[in-house]
C-alpha cells in the first residue's frame, strides 16, 4: 500500500503523503485533484465517500477510496474558503455524482463540469451553506 | 338506536355499522421516512402482528385510510407529504409517529426539518417515542380505531356530509 501510494504521489506534481493514525493521506494541490483521482482510479481503487471539512483557513475536500476493507486511502485537497472551486470527479467515479451534489449545497462549493449540479437534500430556494462553521441555525418561526 | 360520542357526533344504525367496519379495516400508508419506519415495520411483523387488527399496509394513498408519518419531515418533503395526503380518499386520518413527526424531535430548530408533521397535514393521533416501541404504535392505532368506531371525525374534516341511514 505504501509503495503504491508513493508511486502515485510521484506522478502528481505537488503531491505529498501524510501518515496519520487513521492511515495514509495523499494531499494534492486543487489543480491536480481530478488527475490525482484518475491515477488512483487506474490502480483499481473505488470511491467510498467524498465530503468537505470546514477548517477556518481552508475548505478541505476529503475523498475516501478503497480497494478492499484493508486497503483504504484518504485523498485530500485544500480550497480557499472564499471561492471554493474544484473539478468534479464524477467522470472518474460515477458515485461521486450525488456525493458532490450534497457537498456542494452544504458547503457552497462549486464542482466544475458536474453533470447534474442540482440541489439534492435542500429546497431549491434555500440560502446559505448549512455545514459551514459560519452558518448559524435560527429557531424556526412557523 | 343512536350513540352519542364525546365529539357530539350522533351515529345512526347504518353509520354505526360503517364506522365499525372502517375501524376494523384501517389500512395505513407506509410513509416511513427514517428510523421510526423500522419500528413500524416491526409492528407489522409476525411477533407484534398488526394484521390481526385488519391493519394492512398499502403503498398507494388511494387505498389508504390512515397515513402514518414515521420520521422527520424535511422542507424538501413538504410538498410530497401534502400531495400524498390529498390523494388519500376521505375519510382519512393521520398518525404522527415519533418525536420528529410530532415536533421535529432531535432535529427541531435545524435548517431542514419542519417542527412537526402537523405544520403540513392535520394530525389525529400522536404517538411519542424515539422511536416508539411497536407496542406503542399499536396502542396509538388502537386508540385511533376506537375513535373511528365511535364516530370521531378526522381532524382534517370531511368534504361531503354523510347522510344518516
Amino acid at each position: 500500500m505504501c509503495a503504491r501510494v508513493a508511486d502515485i504521489a510521484s506522478r502528481i506534481p505537488g503531491a505529498r503523503v501524510e501518515a496519520t493514525l487513521s492511515g495514509e493521506v495523499l494531499v494534492v494541490p486543487p489543480a491536480e485533484w481530478r488527475s490525482a483521482c484518475e491515477h488512483i482510479a487506474l490502480t483499481g481503487m473505488e470511491l467510498s465517500d467524498l465530503t468537505l471539512i470546514d477548517r477556518a483557513e481552508t475548505l478541505d475536500v476529503v475523498a475516501h477510496v478503497f480497494d478492499s476493507p484493508a486497503e483504504c486511502l484518504q485523498l485530500r485537497t485544500s480550497l480557499p474558503p472564499d471561492t471554493p472551486r474544484v473539478a468534479s470527479v464524477t467522470s472518474v467515479w460515477p458515485s461521486a455524482d450525488w456525493l458532490e451534489r450534497e457537498a456542494a449545497e452544504m458547503f457552497g462549493v462549486t464542482f466544475l463540469d458536474h453533470p447534474d449540479p442540482r440541489r439534492l437534500l435542500l429546497t431549491d430556494d434555500f440560502e446559505g451553506a448549512p455545514l459551514r462553521k459560519a452558518f448559524l441555525c435560527e429557531e424556526s418561526s412557523w | 338506536m343512536t350513540i352519542r360520542t364525546e365529539g357530539g357526533v350522533v351515529l345512526s344504525g347504518l353509520d354505526r355499522l360503517v364506522a365499525w367496519g372502517r375501524s376494523r379495516s384501517l389500512w395505513p400508508l407506509t410513509y416511513g421516512i427514517a428510523c421510526c419506519a423500522i419500528e413500524m415495520m416491526t409492528a407489522g411483523s409476525p411477533r407484534y402482528d398488526l394484521d390481526r387488527f385488519g391493519i394492512i399496509f398499502r403503498a398507494t394513498p388511494r387505498q389508504c385510510d390512515v397515513m402514518i408519518v414515521a420520521g422527520p419531515v424535511t422542507k424538501r418533503m413538504e410538498p410530497v407529504i401534502k400531495l400524498l395526503y390529498e390523494q388519500m380518499a376521505e375519510p382519512r386520518w393521520v398518525l404522527a409517529m415519533g418525536s420528529c413527526a410530532i415536533s421535529g424531535g432531535a432535529f427541531a430548530g435545524s435548517y431542514n426539518v419542519l417542527p412537526g408533521a402537523d405544520t403540513v397535514v392535520p394530525v389525529d393521533i400522536y404517538v411519542p417515542g424515539c422511536p416508539p416501541r411497536p407496542e406503542a404504535l399499536m396502542a396509538g392505532l388502537l386508540e385511533l380505531r376506537d375513535g373511528i368506531r365511535r364516530g370521531v371525525p378526522p381532524k382534517g374534516g370531511v368534504a361531503r356530509v354523510r347522510s344518516g341511514g
